[in-house]
């Protein structure tokens, strides 16, 4: 547990807003450094990392999570040191107002959201609107100009924090917790028992409707794709299929756009070695990185893997760690085994 | 250069039929052009060889306009709009039909905002019979071309958009002296969704996309907030709904621009899209970026551009094609 | 041809589930393939069919075996099953009807009784999250005994003719392409026609659900031309104004030139529209610009294509009971097979 916390906590320390993912490749090399056999990256902007098994002539296994995360860009440098901004990827607005901001410009700028104090508000005025917000840097315009740049990305400035009953809370857990996963599990697999070349992509623009991995499949053409993302989990009691508990393991997810016999297989490996899982359910779209891969290249056979997030494209999410773990048992047991 | 572009604009053709205007554009390329080929859906690929970095260029041939669906009795004629028209400007305009028919398009009632369903194109005849000697099912209509000189270096008319990036196209391909392996692509199938650009750049699996488009602007009553100004020059993208253009490219654009004296304004546009979205994703992936030029009621049928605008989008594409 | 149709049309294949179709496909034609040609079926579960002609145009004539259909997403404390559509499917089509499981269990789609709807749900009309399945279970061990989150279930549908020339089944859309492609190669096999293109039958998945097997098989292929066979919605019924009918059943094949997500190729279609002419096969166009299918995806895909569509028009598409004409359906089997019989077009 404490590997994963480690890389959780670097993961996240790494600028990935969407679009702008390269920003963050000193954190990934690092982390990939002992672990992979090579980094490189593309076009888009995604990281694929390779591990190559000892044995000959393996497949590939194409492994995803996106590295990208939602943000926002500033848009228009105004007086008094305020910033017009735009969002990256969904945002919600209402959880913006006194939110902290780091401007990743010539140098890291801080700012904060603005907010009208509850004091001077007309009553019921509701969810302000994103173009009505601002970023309060406190420097003049002419200084403000120097720093940073229209166009300059922005994220939620971060801290990791542990908090009670193994959960962790931090912004970006969309979709690093699964990347975090991905390499305690390609950490821990063996050369020898490798039954796959594992091809990771910490992929871009998911979070923009650009599906990193479905470019990155022309070049790797992989045999089967797992797709890891994070899915809601459930914030009430209640019959609510749409999502899926904290804590009680990684999710596999059953829709018409994953591959049916390899999810199959995946479950029975999974039931035979006594791992747990849960279900997920999504008939038509999953709205993940896995349908536009899954239509990529010639075709690809996927399985979509999940895990629960509370409180999602906000600077507090929140995921268990033992669903981290989970979701590594998994990984680690599905590049051993051998015709999926 | 007005001339040529006059001349772009008064070829209608708009998306997924783009014969007409891809022939005015041939001719004009060949004298220049070490290669030219149609490909299958019509995408027009000039390309002048080098052994450089191999960077694809493109601008869409295709504008917006009106599908015939269906006649009626009396020969009143149904459409359906080709990409984003604008209804309100549309209605009660003057239409020409791809054989050159005249009509004036109209809502049935004229209250509301017309819907596409409720308007019809009224070409004078009488009876569905007089109608089909003049229209099929399946032709086009587009609003009637248009091009007039008013203050300063502004033009108003339409379809601007996007025969000006194909005259600056054309422009730089007369210009420009490169070691990179060029492609000047005149894209068809922009204004339905960059259906052309895509399979164009998967063909090519170019290192460099740049777009040359047209832009909104923010400086006119109303208007989403942008920094963007006619006449403050060409506009480098950042961003748009459909695209984060790649943030390294950006940057080598803007300082190209800025060694070269080029007048260039920071485009970040709040709606729309262009042919660098779906360029972006072709095949495994391309590096994008756009040349914007600054138009003002885009998709109506006064388009408003200012000369100055185009004249340093010429320049820096020159520039990038030579620098890149 | 009618029975291929009928056992096609039976048989169980929601989108990503289509292994029973393309068993039945298989089956049909695996005696039937022309010397030369051969079968695959690709990551993604098409089935694609070869007759090589090496060196000339190729040509991709595209069905798509898939069916809307629906998945389980949870099951009740009372034994009723909450569900969620695949592909897009009106719920005011859902409710009360009968629906039948993979394994062959039965159910039905249980709405709230007229009598206990409050007028707001009335008239906000019938929704998916409010209807539920019952299978008969009356707990949630007992529905756990013989179904699954995540099993796939359709509309239990049977194949009527009806009428003047009528038929009604589930899934026509697109089993009638499906079906109309295993005659046109058992056609080849047994005529023994020798077609001017390089031929690719693809019968693909997942097409009602937007991400369809057609990008992976067109991206092989790389066709030069396709030819998509599909089953066009229209509402020809009475009442409805004319120029929003889009078309008419029993007026032949439709020869459109544009959907919602693709423009044709001019040149194909008119090609297509004289090879009508001289044949004497009974054409129409579309009337209205509507609707999506696989021509958009293999259109853009690769390096583009030049695509067609070939279309029988259906009304009540996406329901228990899609409506065809059977004249339509013949009139869409001569035109594929005089496309196979003619030269490429060549350009004017």
């Amino acid at each position: 547990m404490e590997q994963i916390k480690k890389i959780l906590k670097d993961l996240c320390d790494g600028f990935s807003v969407s679009g702008h993912e390269l920003y963050g490749k000193e954190v990934i090399e690092k982390l990939a450094g002992g672990i992979f056999d090579e980094v490189r990256t593309d076009n888009l902007g995604n990281f694929i990392l390779v591990k190559k098994s000892n044995k000959e002539n393996a497949k590939k296994l194409l492994i995803d999570a996106h590295f990208d995360t939602v943000g926002m860009m500033v848009s228009q440098i105004k007086d008094g040191g305020f910033l017009k901004f735009v969002e990256v990827g969904g945002l919600d607005a209402s959880v913006l107002p006194s939110t902290e901001v780091i401007i990743h410009g010539k140098e890291d700028v801080y700012g904060i959201i603005t907010s009208t104090p509850p004091h001077l508000k007309v009553a019921g005025t509701g969810t302000p609107k994103l173009e009505d917000l601002m970023i309060d840097t406190g420097y003049s315009k002419e200084r403000l100009e120097e720093l940073v740049w229209v166009g300059a990305p922005v994220c939620f400035k971060n801290n990791v924090d542990f908090i009670y009953g193994n959960n962790v809370t931090s912004a970006g857990l969309d979709d690093k917790a699964c990347l975090c996963a991905i390499f305690d599990a390609v950490s821990k697999m063996d050369k020898d028992n490798m039954a796959y070349n594992v091809y990771v992509t910490a992929s871009a623009q998911e979070e923009t409707g650009k599906c990193g991995p479905a470019r990155a499949s022309f070049e790797i053409e992989p045999d089967i794709a797992i797709i890891t993302d994070v899915n809601f989990a459930k914030m009430e009691k209640g019959e609510d299929f749409e999502s899926i508990e904290m804590g009680k393991g990684a999710g596999i997810d059953i829709s018409s756009l994953v591959d049916r016999k390899l999810t199959r297989s995946i479950r029975e490996l999974l039931d035979s070695k006594g791992i747990n899982y849960q279900i997920v359910c999504e008939p038509t779209r999953t709205g993940t990185n896995n349908d536009a891969l899954s239509i990529s290249s010639f075709g690809v056979r996927t399985a979509l893997m999940s895990i629960p997030l509370r409180s999602m494209h906000t600077p507090s999410e929140t995921v268990n760690l033992g669903d981290i773990k989970s979701l590594s048992s998994i990984l680690l047991a599905v590049a051993t085994k051998e015709e999926l | 250069m007005t001339e040529l572009i006059k001349r772009l604009m008064f070829t209608p053709s708009v998306s997924g039929r783009e014969d007409k205007i891809r022939e005015v554009i041939k001719n004009e390329a060949s004298p220049y052009a070490d290669e030219i080929t149609t490909d299958p859906m019509g995408n027009l690929i000039v390309r002048k060889k080098g052994n450089g970095k191999k960077i694809m260029l493109c601008a869409h041939m295709d504008e917006i306009g009106f599908f015939v669906t269906f006649i009626d009795d009396s020969g009143n004629i149904r459409v359906s709009p080709v990409g984003g028209v604008n209804a309100i400007s549309a209605s009660y305009g003057e239409v020409v039909s791809e054989n050159g028919t005249y009509g004036v398009i109209v809502p049935e009632s004229s209250n509301d905002v017309p819907k596409w369903e409720s308007v019809y194109i009224d070409i004078g005849a009488k009876t569905k019979k007089q109608a089909e000697k003049k229209v099929q099912i399946g032709d086009f209509f587009v609003p009637v071309p248009k091009f007039r000189k008013l203050q300063n270096q502004r033009y108003v008319g339409r379809p601007f958009d996007d025969r000006v990036g194909c005259a600056i196209l054309l422009e730089a391909l007369k210009e420009v002296k490169s070691d990179n392996d060029l492609y000047f692509v005149f894209s068809v199938q922009e204004e339905v969704g960059g259906r052309g650009s895509r399979p164009a750049a998967f063909g090519i699996a170019p290192d460099i996309g740049i777009v040359l488009d047209v832009t909104a602007t923010g400086d006119k009553p109303g208007s989403k907030p942008m920094d963007v100004k006619l006449g403050g020059g060409c506009a480098i993208k950042i961003k748009d709904p459909s695209t984060i253009c790649s943030p390294d490219l950006v940057s080598k654009m803007r300082e190209i621009a800025t060694e070269e004296g080029i007048k260039f304004q920071n485009e970040m546009l709040l709606f729309g899209g262009t042919d660098a979205a779906s360029m972006q994703v072709a095949g495994k992936g391309v590096k994008v970026g756009a040349i914007s030029i600054p138009s003002a009621y885009i998709h109506s049928s006064c388009e408003m551009i200012d000369m100055v605008d185009i004249k340093e989008a010429v320049k820096l594409t020159v520039a990038l094609s030579n620098k890149l | 041809m009618r029975e291929l149709l009928k056992k096609l049309s039976l048989a169980f294949g929601p989108s990503g589930c289509e292994d029973k179709v393309r068993e039945i496909i298989e089956n049909e034609i695996k005696d039937k393939l022309p010397k030369g040609a051969t079968m695959t079926t690709d990551n993604t579960g098409n089935l694609i069919v070869h007759i090589p002609n090496e060196g000339k145009t190729k040509l991709m004539v595209n069905a798509h075996m898939d069916e809307v259909g629906f998945m389980v997403t949870g099951i009740l404390e009372n034994g009723m099953l909450k569900f969620g559509c695949v592909g897009g499917i009106d719920p005011v089509v859902l409710g009360s009807k009968r629906v039948i499981f993979e394994s062959g269990v039965k159910g039905n789609v249980a709405v709230k009784p007229v009598h206990l709807l409050t007028k707001e749900e009335y008239k906000a009309g019938p929704r998916v999250k409010n209807m539920s399945i019952d299978i008969g279970a009356t707990t949630k061990e007992e529905a756990e005994k013989i179904t699954f989150v995540g099993d796939y279930f359709t509309f239990d549908s049977d194949y009527i003719e009806y009428g003047e020339g009528f038929v009604k089944c589930k899934a026509l859309d697109d089993r009638l392409g499906c079906a109309i492609m295993c005659q046109v190669i058992k056609d080849i096999y047994e005529e023994n026609i020798k077609s001017d293109y390089d031929l690719y039958f693809a019968f693909t998945c997942r097409e009602e659900v937007g991400y369809s097997g057609a990008f992976g098989a067109s991206m092989k292929i790389k066709p030069d031309y396709a030819l998509v066979i599909e089953s066009k919605a229209v509402g020809d019924i009475y009442g409805s104004p004319d120029e929003k009918k889009v078309s008419i059943l029993g007026d032949g094949v439709i020869i459109s030139f544009a959907d919602r997500g693709a423009i044709y190729d001019r040149d194909f279609v008119r090609h297509i529209m004289s090879l009508c002419d001289k044949e004497k096969i009974k054409y129409q166009t579309n009337k209205y610009i509507s609707g999506g299918n696989d021509s958009a995806n293999i259109q853009k895909n690769a390096s583009g294509a030049k695509v067609s569509v070939l279309s029988c028009a259906s009304r009540y598409i996406h329901s228990q009971s899609d409506v065809i004409h059977l004249e339509d359906f013949e009139n869409t089997y001569q035109t594929v097979l005089a496309v196979i019989k003619s030269a490429v077009p060549t350009k004017e």
